[in-house]
């Protein structure tokens, strides 16, 4: 399908490094991922993947003074924003990209009222709105009793708060929600709720989602296409249906046999041996070759060009089980019109 | 048949909460735990399983309602009988750095318990204990910190000092949470391990309805405070019977 507009979001090649007192930390190797207009994206990791250091790269979120971005770029509707300063990022904040968080607690003020706090993003963003009407609109949209807007945080369910920061969030009306592990505190009827309204939110706006997650079975019940991520770098990516009719990284077959608490033969659960990667330590080749039951010469040398798996490039990995596609990188990087 | 390892019956307790209000925590429960069994309580925050366990803990006097240990209750028991039931039930926490103090090397942590229970060669045991749940070889982790260690080794450490009071039963109140999705099965099979070797019987409290199912036995399900349900588990949780239990099951995000 041709694409007449730019994705909404596109990584390409990002290197982001760390400063701590104990050294660098590589936190992101080479990531590439693409969001096309109105799409919902999953973004699956453990802790230490890099997740979510990608998405608060996004915003201009990492902190300026101890992280850096190498090399690569980010384009946000195909505007280059790697090199905004902070106060270009105060300046593009919110539009056309928004992000909620897993808690709300920490990015609502605990000391303004609800519809306050949506009245003055409304503001920041729109300023010439009837701000009390898109007041009440938003906090209808999120399904929130009206009643609530004079209610203060710490008065609200972790559902309420989450849907309260959402409120917040779209009030920029942003073309891009990217969701940091917004389901992970709360309970699973309430998360059913939380992503059911995602739904309804992205159907009714037309916005595109950002899903991070480590959770593979809310990606499989909210996401079109995803990518998985380990230690900075991507290892698999494509439509939801052709990972997972036949996830192909042994990372993600792994992933998937832990998720569902699978036992082998033997009757002993399923399990990834090891532990998570050190992102102090430099990788030459795959960063999941140490833990990888598959692994290679080749493994440890270098980290492998991406294969196409799926007709139609809805499917790709980064493994060298996979004979490489012969086409140039970045070309097979950008797939996912699907 | 010998009594169950631990019974709860009739179980009622309440909270004061800060207004004033009173709410009922836990509503008329009864549970039972056999020797070398393995059950899940399985349902929301909210739902009165986390203060179940410390109650079977003993950490909490039920306003209402018996807890039998063997067959027994606590008010039994002479002093020194209660002091051995007390150990012979443990817990294991979600949050493995929150429960093991920070100051302590692995070699104090796991001598303080040692000593506790009274063991004599300390030495030898505490080895035996690191290598016991796969922390191998055991002597390269004594001078160590708890925030040394990676989240897994620190929830192997945290079972480890619960093994140091050679428990019957141990409670486990979230011990997957906190660990990423690809090092579950490690904890999971190294819990099972225990339960073959040392005849552990597990209270396993959890909100991960796939967990449950892989791992226990029989399934008590709560909500407000209640079981709803219980039963085998390969039944409760592939054909509730009870509506709540439906729900519960219906909101999962399945991979098929």
């Amino acid at each position: 399908m041709p694409q007449t507009k730019p994705p909404i979001l596109q990584l390409d090649d990002v290197r982001l490094t760390f400063r701590t007192r104990a050294g660098t930390v590589r936190a992101l190797n080479g990531a590439s991922l693409t969001v096309h207009e109105g799409e919902a994206v999953g973004l699956v990791g453990e802790s230490g993947s890099g997740k979510s250091t990608l998405a608060r790269a996004v915003l201009g979120l990492n902190p300026e003074r101890s992280s850096r971005i190498e090399a690569g770029r980010i384009l946000i509707a195909g505007r280059d924003v790697t090199r905004l300063s902070q106060a270009e990022w105060e300046a593009a904040r919110g539009h056309p990209v928004a992000m909620v968080f897993q808690d709300p607690l920490s990015f609502l003020n605990p000391i303004m009222r609800i519809g306050r706090q949506i009245a003055e993003s409304i503001e920041r963003h729109a300023p010439d709105r009837r701000v009390e009407q898109r007041v009440g609109e938003l906090i209808e949209l999120v399904k929130l009793p009206s009643s609530l807007a004079r209610a203060y945080p710490h008065e609200l369910s972790g559902g309420m708060r989450q849907r309260a920061l959402l409120a917040v969030a779209l009030a920029c009306e942003p073309r891009l929600l990217i969701a940091d592990e917004p389901t992970t505190a709360l309970d699973v009827t309430t998360q059913a709720e939380i992503l059911a309204l995602l739904r309804d939110l992205r159907e009714k706006l037309g916005m595109a989602m950002l899903l991070i997650t480590h959770d593979l079975g809310i990606v499989a019940s909210a996401c079109e296409r995803l990518y998985v991520i380990y230690a900075g770098r991507v290892l698999e990516w494509g439509r939801a249906q052709d990972v997972f009719g036949a996830p192909a990284h042994p990372y993600t077959v792994g992933l998937f046999h832990a998720a569902r608490a699978d036992r082998d033969a033997q009757g002993r659960f399923a399990t990834i041996g090891g532990e998570p990667p050190d992102l102090g330590e430099t990788a030459q080749g795959c960063p999941f070759a140490p833990r990888c039951p598959k692994a290679m010469a080749e493994c440890a040398r270098a980290m492998p060009h991406a294969s196409v798996l799926a007709d139609g490039e809805t499917h790709a990995v980064r493994c060298w089980l996979y004979p490489p596609t012969r086409e140039s990188e970045t070309a097979v990087e950008r797939l996912g019109e699907a | 048949m010998g009594a169950p390892l631990l019974s709860l019956r009739g179980i009622t307790h309440g909270f004061r909460r800060s207004g004033g209000a009173l709410v009922t925590a836990v509503r008329d429960v009864s549970l039972e735990v056999g020797e070398g069994e393995t059950v899940a309580l399985v349902g929301e925050s909210g739902s009165g399983k986390s203060t179940l366990g410390r109650i079977a803990l003993g950490l909490i006097r039920p306003d209402t309602g018996r807890v039998f240990i063997a067959g027994r209750t606590l008010g039994e028991m002479s002093s020194g009988e209660l002091r051995r039931a007390r150990v012979a039930f443990q817990p294991i926490f979600q949050d493995a750095t929150a429960s093991l103090n920070p100051r302590r090397t692995v070699r104090d942590l796991l001598g303080q318990a040692l000593r506790q229970r009274g063991a004599d060669s300390i030495a030898e045991l505490r080895i035996d204990l690191l290598e016991s749940v796969g922390l191998r070889p055991g002597r390269v982790y004594l001078e160590r910190y708890p925030h040394e260690l990676s989240g897994g080794q620190r929830q192997r450490l945290a079972i480890a000092r619960a093994l140091a009071m050679q428990p019957r039963l141990i409670v486990a109140d979230e011990p997957l949470s906190g660990a990423d999705v690809s090092i579950r099965g490690q904890i999971l099979n190294l819990l099972s391990d225990l339960k073959k070797e040392r005849g552990l019987a597990y209270l396993m409290i959890t909100h991960d309805i796939s967990i449950a199912r892989a791992f226990a036995d029989r399934v008590a399900v709560m909500s407000q405070g209640q079981v709803v349900e219980q039963g085998p588990a390969a039944e409760v949780l592939t054909r509730p019977a009870q509506d709540y239990t439906k729900r519960l099951l219906a909101a999962v995000p399945e991979l098929r």
